[in-house]
């Protein structure tokens, strides 16, 4: 394998010493543990600072699916994919509704996972229970594509040849590629696991600032060194208004339908994700959460704009490429056969891929931990359980849970098609919106009841999984609408809340 | 951070210019180039970095300080 290698022992080296770097953080993480508690491994104890704040929300925002697959949508799509800009930006504004009140109710009543804000507003166990589910689901379907994205991204950037524009389809090569794919999921998946374990939240945050300013440099360094090569967004804009003019005509009235419904599913939905809440609790003070949101607010403008015009930039190349996902590998190959300097910054940007990735399925595989551990396990099996024990407990479940997860994805492997990331990244949106009335209009409607919230998640998930189901079996109600299914069961999930509210009130006052 | 109506119709009317549904009434304009780009895409990216600095007003003036439950 090491024969098929692209990258010489000074990049090995840099980037062995880089990983090394994560685990000596988490041994750091464990050292500063000060107690043997949830709250200390799960929120860091009394909680972080901005710097290290804004980075690990940023570092689990952005995944390997900005550098890849946002980059190989604006390949297919062209300026279409210009929507990822503003679903992004979108979810710093859902996050106005309400990450402050959620915040301070997290410190007054020492919160830790999401679902304990249900708890204490609701008092209902089978909203919390379900509450609970959506998310744990919702994150480990996220987890399976993280772990997905790491094999893959290993394999391609060690095996992919840039003149075939494909993974050459040879014997040896394919033989290569598996064992790349193989080794990268296992690889990354234990380093994370280990500093992990080793040092909770703490550990996580501080790789997530190591691998922000990572990523952040690689974003600079990617859209620097291909404006320096491969020619301005401008001269692509040109070139391609010859060669393939419909990536930068506007979207027609369907596809701005589309526009709407990405910035709602997206907005809400990332907003809602439960490593985001998670990392509102762990905020040390208000005003640390304040100033982290206004600087992320301006994020996708240097992170998704970037990653679009590189995908744009990449298109008027015209490679001819097996997948749109190969446009980042192809530039990246290009770049490093031309210099020594090159080289050099494209083994950086090995690095901020490999940081993208492990930066936002830490964050995942933690919060499943502490949702598994305390809301299912304290809650329903073993309400007697001490912190220390819960806490202990907690590292098993995320060993059971990656173990599991990475069983998954390796076994995946001949199954992959060429949208996996963005299918996957799809289903968890579907059924995290369904959390928006328990959380954001639970916020502000002070008599909003249990019962409404939980009768409309379960009707918004019912219609929102029935419909994006129906793309199995060639009903694609998305395609025939042009808005997402999880929308459709939003706006169920509504109608039964305000429905049910009304007729209460209809009932009260008769 | 008590919903502020002016706030909230300027949020809707910069997603409303950043979602380029108009263009199709303006025919060639939206092509032509502004800033290296298609006009369209400054004009949406435009709207973006608004949303974003509006954002940022949002949260570093309008912060609440009260608790709500």
């Amino acid at each position: 394998m090491i024969a098929a290698l692209p990258f010489g022992p000074g990049a090995l080296a840099f980037i062995g010493l880089y990983l090394l770097s994560l685990l000596y953080l988490g041994w750091r993480g464990r050292k500063a543990q000060q107690e043997d508690t949830l709250k200390d491994f799960y929120l860091a104890g009394s909680g972080i600072g901005f710097t290290v704040l804004v980075f690990t929300l940023y570092a689990t925002q952005y995944s390997g699916n900005t550098l890849f697959g946002f980059t190989g949508n604006a390949h297919k799509l062209g300026f279409g994919w210009l929507v990822s800009i503003h679903f992004m930006t979108a979810i710093i504004v859902f996050y106005l509704l309400f990450a402050p009140w959620l915040h301070r109710l997290a410190k007054k009543h020492n919160f830790i996972t999401p679902t304990d804000f249900l708890t204490h507003r609701f008092n209902s166990t089978p909203l919390s229970a379900l509450g609970s589910v959506v998310m744990i689901v919702a994150a480990a379907n996220y987890l399976l594509a993280q772990l997905i994205a790491m094999g893959t991204a290993v394999e391609v950037l060690l095996v992919f040849d840039v003149t075939q524009g494909a993974i050459p389809n040879d014997a040896d090569t394919q033989r290569t590629a598996h064992m790349a794919f193989v080794t990268g999921v296992i690889l990354l998946t234990l380093i994370m696991l280990a500093y992990e374990t080793l040092g909770g939240f703490r550990a996580v945050a501080w790789t997530d600032a190591i691998q922000g300013v990572i990523l952040m440099i690689g974003f600079l360094i990617l859209l620097g060194i291909v404006v320096y090569k491969l020619g301005s967004p401008g001269d692509a804009v040109a070139k391609l208004s010859d060669i393939n003019a419909k990536l930068i005509q506007p979207p027609d009235a369907k596809g701005a339908w589309t526009w709407l419904s990405w910035i709602l599913v997206v907005g809400i939905g990332g907003a809602l994700y439960p490593q985001a809440i998670q990392r509102i609790y762990a905020a040390n003070s208000s005003n640390t959460l304040r100033k982290s949101l206004a600087v992320m607010a301006f994020m996708p403008l240097l992170t998704t704009l970037f990653a679009l015009l590189v995908g744009i930039i990449g298109a008027a190349q015209q490679y001819d490429l097996a997948k749109d996902t190969f446009i980042l590998p192809a530039i990246m190959r290009n770049i490093m056969a031309d210099s020594v300097a090159g080289y050099c910054l494209v083994v950086v940007l090995v690095a901020a891929i490999m940081a993208a990735l492990m930066s936002t399925a830490d964050s995942v595989l933690l919060i499943i931990s502490a949702m598994i551990t305390k809301d299912l396990y304290a809650r329903f099996i073993n309400s007697d359980a001490t912190e220390a024990q819960l806490t202990r407990l907690g590292k098993w479940v995320s060993l059971a849970v990656v173990v599991l997860m990475a069983g998954l994805a390796v076994s995946l492997y001949h199954f992959r098609d060429n949208n996996i990331l963005i299918t996957l990244m799809k289903l968890k949106f579907e059924m995290l919106l369904q959390l928006a009335p328990g959380f954001i209009l639970a916020l502000h409607w002070k008599k909003l009841p249990a019962r409404a919230v939980f009768a409309g998640m379960i009707i918004g998930l019912l219609v929102a999984i029935g419909l994006y189901l129906g793309r199995l079996a060639e009903f694609n109600f998305y395609k025939q609408t042009g808005i997402h299914e999880g929308v459709w069961g939003l706006l169920a999930n509504l109608i039964v809340v305000i429905g049910y509210c009304s007729l209460k009130h209809r009932h009260e006052k008769h | 951070m008590k919903p502020r109506w002016p706030i909230v119709v300027t949020y809707l009317l910069l997603f409303a210019i950043a979602i380029p549904w108009y263009w199709k009434w303006l025919g060639d304009a939206a092509t032509q180039p502004l800033l290296g780009l298609p006009r369209w895409v400054t004009v949406s990216i435009l709207a973006s970095a608004c949303i974003s600095l509006l954002t940022a007003w949002r949260i570093l003036k309008h912060w609440p300080k009260e608790d709500k439950e």
